[in-house]
């Protein structure tokens, strides 16, 4: 794509867990929660993936930093394959050309949604985040940790730090415990931080802080992001302050890709313009909807189909607008828009058989006629 | 109840009266005030939209207005209700059982955040239906004929939904059907605590629709509970804000968010990232929300306010009428507005952002 290697390419990924119904006893169901997903994250780049609950967002920023094994496709650091490296550690403690696993564990951290939990609970602050110091710079000395740490934490405003420092998680406000997180994923030097959520739980007040606060650390130690949310307007605002990407996920699937203001302002892909219609906007409509209620959603079902029973073809058909007959057999690939735009619907391509391809009947409502 | 002070808005149709209601837990001795003297009015037939962050009281001033607060709260203060055709009732008089058996569903529903717990996981949702249906002497044929209808209105195909256990559903179609609960007896007002929060993105949105079409077709009074001013101005007649146990500003919807009078209020527009607004106007508002034990004295705003001066370090602004149906707790609404710029008035004017 450009002349410098990503930090992290995924290529094909796809990556799928199998549950076992009734305790093992009936056949297991196997749910593709990552399907066929290519995706390259650059250096200092920031990437916000949007979408909804079990579209597979979660398990597609994992499988970037090397939780999960992808079932087929490759996942490489710097144009290492993790697993190849994690294979190699494995077996004799060698490595293979590249990166060493440890060295890639390193350079890929994460912040969770719930960051207390994420804390070790028995821990003061001091030692939890001294703890990566210790493994990672071990010529510092102790005092030298202490006030590394006290730097950090007053650099990320829990200051005068010494008031933080030796209490505990539970001691501090949701806000601080975020923070403390952040710091820890920071103290690794890390090249990508997937940050799950990680402003979900903060209230509406706090969020932008915490947003700019993860892009002046940016400025600082060179990171990127891979930036996990189910809401648009927090994706927009990090990923434009930063110049980034918004990737919209669907089921498995990346169904849009390409910088922020081109996905929000025009958007492609139907599933993309439901989320942005679902996103309500106080600064643009100054308020209330019109009696259109219901009936006006870009939507042909307002239920997502079961996720280890997904629809052929096009995953979104059954509830697309726009969907056609060949989007129940044919799954789209993702065709350039413009520039770094791409998006995974027939309707880019003007000579596409889509075009001649005859409607999909239905509307909003539909399945509930019933006999009455 | 009708001589208590201050007296009622006399141009309404108020459906709801509070008047000094306050809800404090008792913590090993200290008391924590979670809502702090309020008087508030609904109005009959309006959708009300109550926003604050966590922790600024408004699930508890929602379950005071039904009498729902859970041990070991308590609720002092009047709740009076004013049913259409008979005589005004002060729910905070009732006990349990006469809640139960005069005003709860039947007129009042309470529709809360987790669609989950409030089932009973042996039951199937006709079950839920029935039981309710029959507790309050409405006829089996009859009450499930509606909640068929209901089902319909909220997009729940019923002969899937009936038959079904609460786990056999996800939780966008749970909610729905809690929703019908709610409306199934026909009442006159429907209070919902953050009826979304758990759901995804698109099935909010569809909700807060369905919820705008079945208020037109039931005639409902709804009283809205919400963190998000982004989806409860899709909505909402009225606005009222919380800040630290109080209302701090109550105006109809548009003069919200086009012309707030707090400088909360102004703060929070600026604080929420919408989808069109430009960046360069959005920022957190610096410091946190007091906790119940620690209420700074005077405005329990001041220390994060921008405008504050001695007189909000002394004195506690009331809500007083601004404008017609306007009502800010500030010394300086006039200065809020010239001083805090928010979305709608332009308060940025670079599209680009940058750092």
């Amino acid at each position: 794509m450009s002349a410098d290697e990503p930090v992290v390419s995924m290529d094909d990924a796809t990556v799928q867990f199998e549950s076992e119904q009734l305790f093992g006893l009936a056949k297991s169901q196997v749910v593709r929660a990552v399907d066929g997903v290519s995706l390259d994250i650059r250096e200092n780049e920031v990437v916000a993936l949007v979408g909804e609950s079990g579209c597979g967002k979660t398990t597609l920023g994992k499988a970037a930093i090397g939780l999960h094994r992808p079932e087929s496709g490759t996942v490489s650091y710097r144009g290492t394959d993790i697993w190849e490296a994690k294979d190699a550690s494995g077996l004799f403690g060698g490595s293979v050309d590249g990166y060493p696993f440890h060295e890639i564990r390193r350079s890929l951290q994460m912040i969770h949604q719930d960051a207390e939990s994420s804390l070790d609970a028995n821990s003061t602050i001091q030692s939890i985040l001294e703890e990566p110091l210790i493994r990672w710079e071990p010529q510092l000395s102790r005092p030298d940790r202490r006030d590394r740490v006290g730097a950090f934490l007053d650099y990320v405003g829990l200051s005068p730090p010494d008031e933080y420092i030796d209490r505990f998680p539970h001691q501090l406000s949701g806000g601080e415990q975020q923070r403390v997180a952040l710091i820890r994923a920071l103290l690794m030097n890390p090249d990508m931080i997937l940050a799950d959520e990680s402003i979900s739980a903060l209230d509406v007040s706090l969020r932008i802080d915490m947003m700019d606060l993860m892009l002046r650390l940016q400025d600082e130690i060179n990171t990127s992001y891979l930036f996990i949310t189910h809401d648009i307007s927090n994706a927009r605002y990090i990923t434009k302050k930063s110049d980034g990407r918004i990737g919209i996920m669907y089921l498995g699937n990346l169904v849009e890709i390409g910088p922020v203001e081109e996905v929000i302002t025009n958007p492609q892909h139907p599933y993309t313009k439901a989320l942005l219609w679902a996103t309500p906007d106080i600064a643009s409509s100054g308020g209330r909807i019109g009696a259109e209620g219901i009936e006006a959603a870009p939507l042909r079902a307002i239920d997502v189909p079961d996720a280890a029973n997904p629809p052929s073809g096009c995953k979104f058909h059954d509830r697309c607008p726009e969907a056609r007959e060949v989007c129940e057999e044919v799954q789209p690939d993702s065709y350039r828009v413009d520039g770094d735009h791409e998006t995974a619907c027939f309707r880019m391509l003007d000579d596409h058989e889509y075009w001649s391809s005859p409607e999909l009947e239905g509307e909003m409502g539909d399945q509930l006629a019933t006999p009455d | 109840m009708q001589t208590t002070e201050p007296p009622r808005q006399s141009d309404k149709d108020v459906i709801f009266e509070a008047r000094d209601v306050s809800v404090s837990f008792d913590m090993e001795g200290d008391e924590s005030r979670v809502l702090d003297s309020v008087d508030f009015d609904v109005y009959r037939g309006e959708t009300l939209g109550v926003v604050g962050e966590s922790g600024s009281g408004k699930s508890m001033f929602a379950s005071a207005l039904l009498n729902a607060v859970v041990e070991p709260g308590q609720v002092t203060g009047d709740v009076t209700y004013y049913p259409e055709d008979r005589d005004p009732v002060t729910v905070t008089d009732l006990t349990e059982s006469e809640l139960k058996e005069e005003i709860r569903w039947k007129e009042m529903a309470f529709v809360v955040q987790s669609a989950q717990s409030a089932f009973n996981p042996t039951m199937t949702i006709r079950q839920h239906y029935i039981e309710t249906l029959e507790a309050h002497g409405v006829g089996r044929q009859e009450g499930l004929e509606r909640a068929r209808e209901l089902c319909r209105d909220l997009y729940l195909n019923p002969e899937q939904v009936l038959p079904s256990y609460p786990h056999e559903l996800s939780g966008g179609m749970k909610q729905r059907a809690l929703l019908a609960l709610g409306v199934i007896l026909d009442p006159e007002v429907v209070v919902l605590d953050e009826p979304t929060a758990a759901l995804d993105l698109l099935m909010q949105r569809a909700i807060v629709s369905l919820l705008a079409d079945i208020k037109e077709k039931y005639d409902l009074t709804l009283v809205f509970v919400t963190h998000d001013l982004n989806l409860i101005s899709l909505i909402a007649d009225r606005l009222a804000v919380m800040y630290a146990f109080e209302f701090i500003e109550v105006a109809p919807t548009e003069r919200i968010l086009n012309d707030a009078a707090h400088p909360y209020t102004r703060a929070l527009l600026n604080a929420v990232p919408t989808i069109s607004a430009p960046i360069s106007t959005m920022t957190g508002i610096p410091g946190s929300t007091p906790n119940p034990k620690d209420v700074p004295a005077g405005c329990s705003y001041n220390p994060r306010c921008p405008i504050a001066k001695e007189e909000c370090r002394i004195d506690d602004p009331q809500l007083d009428p601004i404008h017609e149906e306007h009502s800010a707790a500030c010394f300086y609404p006039d200065e809020a507005r010239s001083e805090i710029g928010i979305p709608a008035t332009g308060g940025g004017d670079d599209e680009e952002g940058g750092r």
